[in-house]
């Protein structure tokens, strides 16, 4: 008895839980079918503009970067970019963001053949990740 | 409805996997018999049973497992799912077949010097070693080939200053982009995933103190001839220094990057940490040599090689196992531990064709990062070295232990390609054959010592490589001095001097001697045994076997068992950063036994044994199971050591650095049943041996005219009367005397006698092929710097004939 009580809770926890996903925003079709009017990527342009109103936004592309090696090991760095794949690219800052990714991150680095989705803020200069996902 | 299944499905999965560590405990009841129980601890503390034993390796070792969820009649327990497979950690993303590479070298509009002519661009790009298209093509084992797609003979102009460039958004890309039109331009397309090298004559201000920049894999890039996908180095001379002294390195270096290779350095937050990785080109430590070019002997900075976690990403290395176990590593393979935290990776670097540059060879450690957002490679300390830079002394030689994720990696042997590694506990097995230094005590009886020759037939011993004339800017590379590998268990040893940063400069970190440390002769006799094998308790690591001084045997600590005539205790005990192998018996002749078994018998996968010294058996055994017999196929000894029973000690350590085989006293050789080769070490006043063949105050056998005067307190040539020396020298002869070759092997002192038969071991070889008679006089001297000995120099005085 107790047993059936049990599977019973289990199943409407399930059911429950899957209306709620199958309803949440995130769940809407991929950004990059339809985007909203101010989510389209920027053109090469639009990169070099100063700073505009941040907006969020979700775009797709992959995450292209060039390491900067410094002479004697005394520093050097790498610039993260979002890659749209037709010569165009912004500047992604993922500090803050979160990693919802199947593979290992290295696979996607460089890879025209494994897009992400990128939701952040996107400032007219740079885009600042809060999350990136398959 | 589809997709509501699947998003059930989903949440079913993250309700019924569990992630946490395997727990357990063990209740022995009166009656003698006992139940196990395991459970899955989650982290907020509750325990799930387990359905089934979990693998012991996953039991109390903090090693985080994901389980599922299950139910049985009795209630919902768990189990332990199958450990992840390596390529669920490690990911890999190959590389293989023919790579298009276009090589230009291209000026800023305002800077007209061409620091470089073009045979230099294209030799260090595509020549031959070394080169950024040698060192790729032969670090793949040819599963890459480089090859020029288009080839710019000659330096062309790029369309902006350098000041133009910094003004752009991103003068990186802004110079890729005009060098794609430029050689558009001049009828160039360039292939999609293809590979674009510019070597530039000068460095924008924006680009700040870099010396390369690459691309991770490919960027798009938009080309009157369509979208197109390049992997972009740009190469900027930064110091005239490298018009002579060409930089393989960076180039190399960034090649890496477009092959989407990152920094593998230490885990870290200054500057040095991320390149901090002496092992692998995508480090960047200079790695200076000299070599042939096409510009006569250039001083090249070399890539350094290209480590397993790289390799195998690129589909060009391969892990021989993982765990607990003990593993041959050669090139190109390895074997992992897993670990909570990713994957740690060990592997061994040495006979690479660039890997032979290094200043050492050794065994070194990844840890690979399986929830990474950037780096994801990182160097693994694993001596306690803190500073800048320590990659270069964080490495394993043979002997050296230390513990990865739980586990003690061991390096036990190793030659100029492959290593012994033992995962786990090394046992008997593991350790026999091993690279090996002998310790004896210093007031031993000579029995005990000479022991230590036939443990020597057991083992081989180390000759490793030191490098006490580091310097940053003029390396020596790897050396032998002659080393020492049998010490006195009160001696000071030679040291293998490695050299690591601490941000201000160059700091010596100096290792003992290399080498699994073969300790011969009790506790009494013995320090270094004393340590680790103290009387009357447990020894390091819980070694049960020890010897009991109340009860006057040796006492097994588990079952209280006591042995009080012949028996001895082999046993394998890593303490620290080093791995021991303890041989000692309760008399001399049980020492001298115990020593035997180890030549001639089959070791057991066993940590410690105690053994009858008589008939062999193995009385106990640590772990329990392999009492018995022992298997003994014998062995046929080609050389013996003969010491003079009352000499010092240091004359028979001297003994073991001469050879491996028969270990006599001078009072028991019987000339007949000798061996071919016999070493006869230790003077004519000690041992009574040497002093048939080369007696003092005359010349000896066969007219050799090297002798001790009594009167002169030295080594006389006896042909002129000379006195050739007082002190801190040594004779050594070879003479063959019915169908044996005798070799004597003396000094002033005990010391002296060691340091002849070192000079045997390393410059013996001339002298023991002569046919006929021959014989040295040599003087010998520490090397030694910065206070630490590192080895043995020597200098002929006479020879004979």
């Amino acid at each position: 008895m107790k047993f059936g009580f049990l599977v019973l809770a289990v199943v409407v926890a399930l059911v429950v839980a899957a209306v709620l996903l199958v309803s949440a925003p995130r769940e809407s079709p991929p950004p990059t079918q339809q985007p909203p009017q101010n989510n389209s990527p920027p053109t090469t342009q639009q990169t070099n503009t100063t700073p505009q109103q941040p907006i969020e936004v979700t775009w797709r592309g992959y995450i292209s970067a060039v390491v900067f090696d410094f002479v004697n090991m005394t520093g050097g760095y790498t610039e993260w970019f979002l890659d749209f794949d037709n010569g165009t690219w912004v500047r992604l800052d993922f500090t803050n963001a979160t990693f919802r990714l199947r593979d290992h991150f290295a696979i996607y680095v460089g890879n025209p053949d494994r897009p992400v989705y990128v939701r952040g803020v996107w400032n007219g200069t740079v885009l600042k990740a809060l999350e990136i996902y398959d | 409805m589809t997709r509501a299944l699947f998003v059930l499905l989903g949440l079913g999965w993250l309700v019924f996997a569990l992630s946490g560590y395997v727990v357990g405990y063990v209740v022995d009841y009166v009656n003698g018999s006992s139940a196990t129980y395991f459970f899955l601890r989650l982290d907020n503390g509750s325990l799930i049973p387990l359905v089934e034993p979990p693998p012991a390796y996953l039991v109390g070792t903090g090693e985080r497992v994901e389980a599922e969820l299950v139910y049985t009649e009795e209630a919902a327990k768990a189990m332990v799912s199958a450990p992840r497979e390596l390529t669920q950690v490690i990911t890999r993303q190959p590389v293989s077949g023919p790579l298009l590479v276009t090589l230009v070298a291209a000026k800023f509009a305002d800077v007209s010097a061409e620091p470089y002519n073009m045979s230099y661009v294209h030799d260090v790009v595509f020549g031959p070693l070394p080169s950024m298209r040698h060192f790729w093509e032969s670090a793949s084992g040819g599963a890459v080939v480089i090859r020029p797609y288009y080839i710019h003979w000659g330096w062309v102009t790029l369309p902006r200053t350098k000041a133009a460039y910094c003004n752009t958004s991103n003068a990186f890309s802004q110079i890729a982009v005009d060098m794609i039109n430029l050689l558009y331009s001049k009828g160039v397309k360039l292939p999609s995933y293809s590979y674009l090298i510019i070597i530039l004559n000068d460095r924008p201000s924006c680009f700040g103190a870099a010396a390369g920049i690459g691309t991770l894999r490919f960027w798009s890039f938009n080309t009157p001839y369509g979208t197109i996908h390049l992997a972009v180095s740009l190469i900027l001379h930064y110091t005239n220094f490298t018009r002579n002294n060409p930089n393989v390195l960076v180039i190399a270096h960034e090649f890496g990057h477009n092959l989407g290779l990152d920094h593998p350095g230490t885990q870290g937050d200054d500057v040095w940490s991320e390149y901090d990785n002496y092992w692998d080109v995508m480090g960047n430590l200079r790695l200076r040599r000299y070599l042939n070019s096409w510009l006569g002997v250039a001083y090249y900075d070399l890539p350094n090689g290209l480590t397993l976690p790289h390799l195998y990403f690129l589909g060009w290395g391969s892990f021989v196992g993982s765990g607990v176990g003990a593993w041959l590593l050669g090139p190109r393979s390895g074997v992992y531990i897993p670990a909570s935290v990713g994957v740690y990776t060990v592997e061994y670097k040495c006979g690479g064709v660039y890997e032979q540059f290094l200043d050492w060879c050794g065994v070194v450690v990844h840890r690979v990062s399986s929830s990474a957002s950037g780096r994801w490679v990182y160097f693994h300390t694993v001596l306690n070295v803190t500073g800048a830079i320590v990659s270069p002394v964080n490495f394993l030689d043979v002997g050296q232990s230390a513990w990865v994720a739980g586990q003690r990696v061991s390096v036990v042997w190793r030659n100029s390609t492959h290593a012994k590694v033992v995962v786990g506990l090394p046992t008997l097995a593991d350790a026999v054959g091993a690279n090996a230094t002998f310790v004896v005590g210093s007031r031993a009886a000579a029995i005990d010592s000479v022991a230590a020759v036939y443990a020597r037939a057991a083992f081989s011993p180390t000759a490793t490589f030191t490098l006490p004339v580091f310097h940053y800017e003029i390396s020596n590379s790897r050396t032998l001095f002659n080393p020492l590998f049998a010490y006195l268990d009160n001696e000071q040893w030679l040291t293998q001097v490695r050299y690591y940063s601490a941000g201000s400069g160059w700091q010596p970190y100096p290792v003992r001697y290399p080498g699994v440390v073969v300790s011969v002769g009790g506790p009494f006799a013995n320090s270094l045994t004393r340590a680790l094998n103290p009387p009357d308790r447990l020894g390091a690591g819980g070694l049960p076997f020890y010897f009991d001084t109340a009860a006057g045997g040796i006492r097994d600590a588990r079952t209280g068992q006591v042995w009080r005539s012949r028996a001895a205790v082999v046993a394998v005990v890593p303490n620290g950063s080093r791995v021991y192998v303890l041989v000692w018996g309760l008399g001399g002749e049980d020492t001298r036994r115990a020593a035997r078994w180890l030549a001639e018998c089959v070791p057991p996968r066993a940590y410690a044994v105690v053994i009858n010294t008589t008939d062999f058996r193995v009385l106990a055994s640590w772990p329990s199971g392999f009492e018995g017999a022992s298997v003994c196929p014998g062995a046929v000894y080609t050389a013996a050591a003969v010491v003079g029973a009352g000499a010092a000690s240091i004359d028979a350590v001297g003994a073991a650095m001469a050879a491996g085989g028969l270990g006599l006293l001078d009072s028991e050789v019987v000339f007949d049943r000798l061996p071919p080769y016999v070493f006869s070490v230790g003077g004519p006043l000690a041992n009574s041996f040497t002093r048939l063949y080369n007696p003092p105050d005359r010349p000896g056998f066969g007219g050799l005219p090297f002798y001790y005067s009594t009167s002169r307190g030295g080594i006389v040539d006896g042909r002129t009367g000379a006195l050739l020396c007082t002190s801190n020298c040594f004779v050594v002869a070879k003479l063959v005397d019915r169908g044996r070759a005798v070799v004597l092997a003396w000094g002033i002192g005990g010391h002296d006698t060691r340091a002849a038969a070192a000079y045997l071991h390393h410059h013996g070889r001339s002298l023991l092929d002569s046919r006929s008679n021959t014989a040295r006089v040599v003087s010998w001297s520490y090397l030694s710097r910065d206070g630490y000995r590192y080895g043995l120099n020597f200098t002929t005085l006479a020879t004979w004939p």
